[in-house]
This record gives C-alpha cells, structure tokens and sequence, in this order.
C-alpha cells in the first residue's frame, strides 16, 4: 500500500536536474539534425499546395476575363480588363436557378436518405446479431470495389423500363446506395466505448432509443464527416443526371454548365467558369459551417480514458 | 430485498479451453455485500457479468429472488452496473445520466426528480447535477456512476472495480462511503476487485477465485486466519505470507530441518491429518518473533539474512533471504521470508536476523493438495 514512503528524501534534489536535462536534448535533437529536411518538407509543402491552388485561381481570374483575355499569348496572371460581366451572363444565358434547385433537391434528397440509410444499416450490422452477417458485410465491401460506371447501362435500361427518365426519382434511386457509409459507420459505432452500451442495456433502452439517444449523441462528428462527404459527392454528380436527364427540368448545375460550354461553337470559357464558380460556393459554406463539428470530439468524458 | 444464487454456473468462451467460469455454486444473502477477488483473468468479472445478464451462462443457472433468470434478458433481471470506467452517457448531464434508466421505464416526472434529488443527497452531488461527465473530476464521476444505480432502487448492484481508476486517497475515502451507503440501502451487492485490502475492508464475505474456480468463500476476518489453500493465504494479506516447502513433522512437532530444528507447534490432531512424512507450512509477515542477531544467535531459530527493509513509518516489513544448512529438504517458496518488526527495532540489510515463528499462528498444507490441514476431514 504505502511503500514508496520508503525513499529517503535526500535523494530526491541531485538526480534531478540530470533527469531534466536528458529528455530536454532528446526533445532537439530532431529539430537540429532536420533543417535541411525542414526545408525540404516546406518546399514539398508549397508545390503540393500550387498543385492545388493554381488551378482555382485560374478558375477565378479566368471567370472574371474577358474572351481575348483568355485566349492571350502568353497568359496572364491577372484580368485585364476586369469582366464580371461573365457572372450575369452565365445566370441569365442558362436556367440557372433552375439547375440550382435541381442541385438542392437532389443533393438535400440523397444526403438525407443516404445518411440515413447508412446509419440504420451500420447500427445492425455493429450491434445486432442475425445469421449470415458476416457475409452480408462482405457483400457491402465488395459493393465498395464496384466502380459506378459499371452499373449505369443496367441502371439505365432499369430506370427507363420503368418510365423514370426525367424524373427526380430517377436520378436519385440508383444513387441512392451507400456501400461506404454502412462501412464507415458501422466501424465507428464498434469503436464506440462498450460499457456505455452495456450500461444502456442494464439501464432498459430500447433498441432504438439506444441509437438515438447514447450511440447518435457520441456519434456527431463521423455522421457529420459523412455527411460532408456525401453533399460534395452528389452536388458533383454529372454523369448518371447526364444521361437521365435530357431536359433542364430535373438536370443539376454540372449538367447545366455543359450546356454552356456548348452554347456557340467556340467555348466562351468566362462565362463557364463564372458558373463553375457559383455552383463551388454553395459546398464552400456548407464545409464553414460543418467544420467545426466535424473537429469536436464527442466521446469525452464517457469514459476515464 | 434479494438474495442471489449460483448453480453450476459456467462461462465457456472456447470448448478447447477451460472454461473462464467453471461451475460456480455460491449464495448470496439478502442485502449481503459479497466481494469477488482474484488474480487478473480469474473470472471474477466475467461472473458479475453473467449474474448481470451482459455474458451467457453456458451451463447451469443464475437465480436471483429464487427466479431463474439465466434466459432473462439484462434490462428485465433488475440489476444495476457500476463500471470501471464509469460508462456514464457522455452527452448528458449528471441529473440526465441518473434519470435515464427511470425514463425508460416511464416512471412519472415527478417521482424521477424526487430519486435524482434524493440520491444526489446522498452522494453530495448537488453541484453537480447539470454538469456533463467531460466537465468532471473522476471521483465526481465515479459518484454520478454510483447514483445512477442508486436512483434505480435494483434487487443488486453490481460494481465491477469501481475505485481502480481513483488516487490512492480518494479511494480509501469511498471504500468507506460506498460500504456505509450499501449497509443504509440493505441492497445486495456483488463487488469485484483485485485489491484485496478491498475485499477484506468492505465485504460482509470474500469470494476468492482462481481460474474461474471458487477456492473458499468466507468472512475477511476467517479467510485471513483460516484459509483454504495455499492460494488463498498466499492472496490475502500483504505482504504475502510465506510459505516453505518440505517440512518435516517427528513426533507431532513440525521440525525445520537437520540444524534447524524450529519448533512450529503442530498441533497433534493436524498432524495425524497430514499424509505424509511432510506439510508445507505458511507463516504471516506478523508471526514472526525476532528472537536474536549475529551478535546473539539462538539455535532452535530460523537463521534469515536481511534484504529490502520497507519502513512503513509505524512498522517496516524486512524481505529475508532463508539461510539453509546445504542438507535441508525445505525450501522458501519464492526465495523470500518476510517478516514485520516493530519500528523501535534497529535492522540493516545485510545483518543476520533469528526469527521463529509464533505457536498456533502457522498454517499447515498438504503438500500435494495444497489444502490447508485444518479443512482435510
């Protein structure tokens, strides 16, 4: 019980300081040894972030360029004369309001349904046991591997069977499947403390209102990193709408900027990029505001950890 | 108001293998406060969880009221957790975390505030009550994890190492709160822990386990001074007895050896029970009389040379080496005797001690059984 009392207190005061000084040298030695590599690192830092940087800023400064601007020899860096102008011509030229509620409806309706699905298919597969899960679960990785474009002429000829072509439903059905968020939630929800679940049950919840109540509250940040995932993922779905969608009734904004790239022969690029950079904002704020919850841990205090 | 029974009961995780619980028979009386203790990997936990309902009782049967509710689902056997880690619903506030398992058994509002203030009370956690587990001192939370089973009014509790994730202080201090508060409740309580000064201060009786086997179950006062078998003398104390192989008995007397003749005081009835010409002998740290020094050797003493002395301010427990003559067929289990002395008694490591155990307070085993000679019929 109180045996360290045992120490004898003079001991204490003179391997002190020698205790201090080792892990302090330890702690620079790698930032001594590493400035060459420090460097390097930045440098690696700063062509990865041009990689993805310049593109964007070409996006916008070419979205506020006029056409000869655009097309100069060499390139410049900088709009000359400025040309916003690009802006009002791409929301009036297109419906674009139009492609923008279709974008909203179909990702707001996929988001909602696939989270959903992903959290309720997730929840059985962590916490209830039935005969052949392990082999369903492996159905759903297996789902993972499948690329889309593989399903999209069976989808098509299922979809247009059925009368669905223009339509919302028809586009958003054979989305509608989330391989990914049964996977990824079901191996939170098995990361999730233990005891507090058995503690639910000895407490008599109900198997739904454990999910809503302990197993949901614990869960924020990975259904809202989910959730992020799958606005970004459906708001960029060009492909499937493409080709279910022939008229500007049901078809989303990346459909719709095609269009204006087709409008006169030649591509007017301004105007394509003005729009390309209306339909980013919107998942712009939508990450400002999801961000933070993203970041927030959850679980603390749950357990001594 | 409940009593609980073990029948048989058995956990088997893998038929390869002996099982983690191995046909546990044990009763429990009403408002009784039983402490299962044991090495890490004895089952004691895995027992607790089948008596809780969140482990299968793979054989024979669990009855809590005289009601077999082996195959009754965890949330209808009326038991109540405290976890080690407290498990306390980290979204909630104290006031939530204790109310919950009323709510989910549709207990009017009223009649849930009245518990939760009343079980918060108790536990002073008044403060508390609309703050949330991350905000909270690990005692505090160990109290919320206490007065949501408080708040339950359940035929058991079970508490599964509650105060392992305490300081040293804090949990002296709710040893006591929780043993005086499971006697003003009358509820009957199973407790697991691996500490045993745990189990000898809190519980009305002691289980101890090995192996997912019972070895004797008694009161902590009767287990110290009459234990089972070697296993449960060598659990029970601190530090642990000590116990040497090899002993010979002549003529009703437990002699030591050629040269070591220490007379251990058999008794004549204990020593007619033992089987062979030889018994295994335990004696307590504080049996031992330091009867000489190398300046004053005694002959019919057990020579020791003294190791870590540990002073524990009021006394100091003195780790010995056993000088055996080369001829001696006994050995020191372990390689160690420890003995306490007094703290007016001035000794060195290094120095030659003589100690002898004191008459009647040896405890005598049989060497192949291991089972204390008091026991064998």
């Amino acid at each position: 019980m109180a045996q360290q009392t045992d120490v004898p207190p003079q001991t204490d005061p003179a391997p002190a300081p020698e205790k201090a000084e080792i892990p302090r040298r330890k702690h620079r030695d790698p930032n001594e040894a590493g400035l060459g590599v420090k460097i390097l690192g930045y440098v690696a830092l700063l062509i990865v972030v041009a990689m993805v940087m310049v593109p964007l800023y070409f996006i916008l400064i070419t979205s506020l360029k006029t056409h000869p601007d655009i097309y100069s020899d060499p390139i410049t860096w900088w709009p000359n004369p400025f040309a916003p102008g690009n802006y009002s011509y791409a929301v009036s030229q297109v419906n674009f309001v139009g492609f923008l509620r279709n974008s909203v409806i179909i990702t707001g309706g996929l988001t909602v349904f696939k989270v959903a699905l992903g959290v309720i298919s997730a929840y059985a597969f962590a916490y209830l046991r039935f005969p052949g899960r392990g082999l369903l679960f492996l159905l759903v990785i297996a789902a993972l591997m499948v690329p889309d474009q593989i399903t999209i002429i069976s989808n098509y000829a299922l979809v247009a069977g059925w009368g669905w072509r223009n339509t919302f439903q028809g586009i958003m059905l054979p989305l509608a499947g989330t391989a990914f968020g049964t996977f990824l939630m079901r191996n939170h929800f098995l990361s999730l403390p233990r005891e507090i679940l058995e503690a639910a049950r000895l407490d008599g919840t109900g198997f739904g209102r454990t999910l809503f109540r302990v197993v949901l509250p614990m869960s924020w940040p990975t259904i809202v990193a989910f959730t992020l995932i799958t606005i970004v993922t459906e708001w960029n779905q060009y492909l499937w709408p493409f080709l279910i969608a022939d008229t500007d009734r049901v078809a989303p904004l990346p459909v719709g900027l095609t269009q204006l790239q087709q409008n006169e022969g030649l591509t007017n690029w301004g105007p394509v990029m003005a729009a390309t950079v209306l339909t980013a904002i919107p998942i712009l704020i939508v990450f400002l505001l999801l961000q933070k919850q993203m970041i927030k841990g959850l679980t603390a205090g749950a357990v001594k950890g | 108001m409940s009593t609980v029974e073990f029948r048989n009961a058995s956990r088997i995780y893998d038929n390869t293998r002996p099982p983690a619980v191995n046909r546990i028979n044990l009763s429990i009386a009403d408002g009784e406060f039983l402490v299962l203790v044991g090495p890490s990997g004895c089952g004691k936990s895995t027992t607790l969880r089948m008596l809780a309902g969140l482990e299968p009782i793979d054989e024979g049967s669990i009855f809590i009221d005289d009601v077999d509710v082996s195959e009754v689902p965890a949330r209808k056997r009326d038991t109540a957790m405290v976890f080690q880690s407290y498990a306390l619903y980290p979204n909630m506030t104290a006031r939530q975390n204790m109310a919950f398992a009323l709510e989910n058994a549709k207990v009017p509002k009223a009649e849930i505030a009245q518990k939760v203030e009343n079980a918060a009370k108790m536990l002073e956690l008044g403060p508390l009550l609309d703050v949330k587990p991350g905000n909270m001192s690990g005692g505090q939370r160990q109290r919320v994890a206490m007065g949501r089973a408080i708040v339950r009014s359940p035929k058991v509790f079970c508490m599964d190492e509650p105060l392992s994730n305490l300081d040293a202080k804090l949990r002296v201090a709710t040893r006591g709160q929780i043993a005086a508060l499971q006697r003003s409740l009358g509820v009957t309580t199973v407790y697991v822990t691996h500490d045993q000064t745990e189990a000898m201060t809190m519980g009305d009786r002691v289980c101890v386990l090995k192996d997912g086997v019972i070895q004797q179950v008694d009161e902590p006062t009767h287990l110290y001074e009459h234990p089972g078998n070697t296993f449960v003398a060598g659990f029970i104390g601190s530090p642990s007895i000590t116990l040497m192989d090899g002993v010979s008995l002549e003529e009703g007397r437990a002699v030591i050896g050629e040269g070591h003749t220490v007379d251990l005081g058999i008794e004549r009835e204990l020593a007619t029970r033992a089987k062979g010409p030889r018994v295994t002998v335990g004696v307590r740290p504080e049996a031992w009389d330091i009867v000489g020094s190398s300046a004053n050797p005694v002959p019919d003493a057990l020579p020791l040379r003294a190791g870590l002395i540990e002073h524990l301010g009021s006394e100091a427990f003195v780790y010995c080496d056993a000088i055996m003559t080369p001829d001696s067929p006994v050995t020191v289990r372990g390689q160690r005797v420890v003995l306490r002395a007094d703290k007016r008694q001035p000794i060195t490591t290094g120095e030659t001690l003589y100690a002898r155990p004191r008459f009647g307070e040896c405890y005598f085993f049989d060497p192949e059984s291991e089972t204390n000679l008091e026991y064998v019929a």
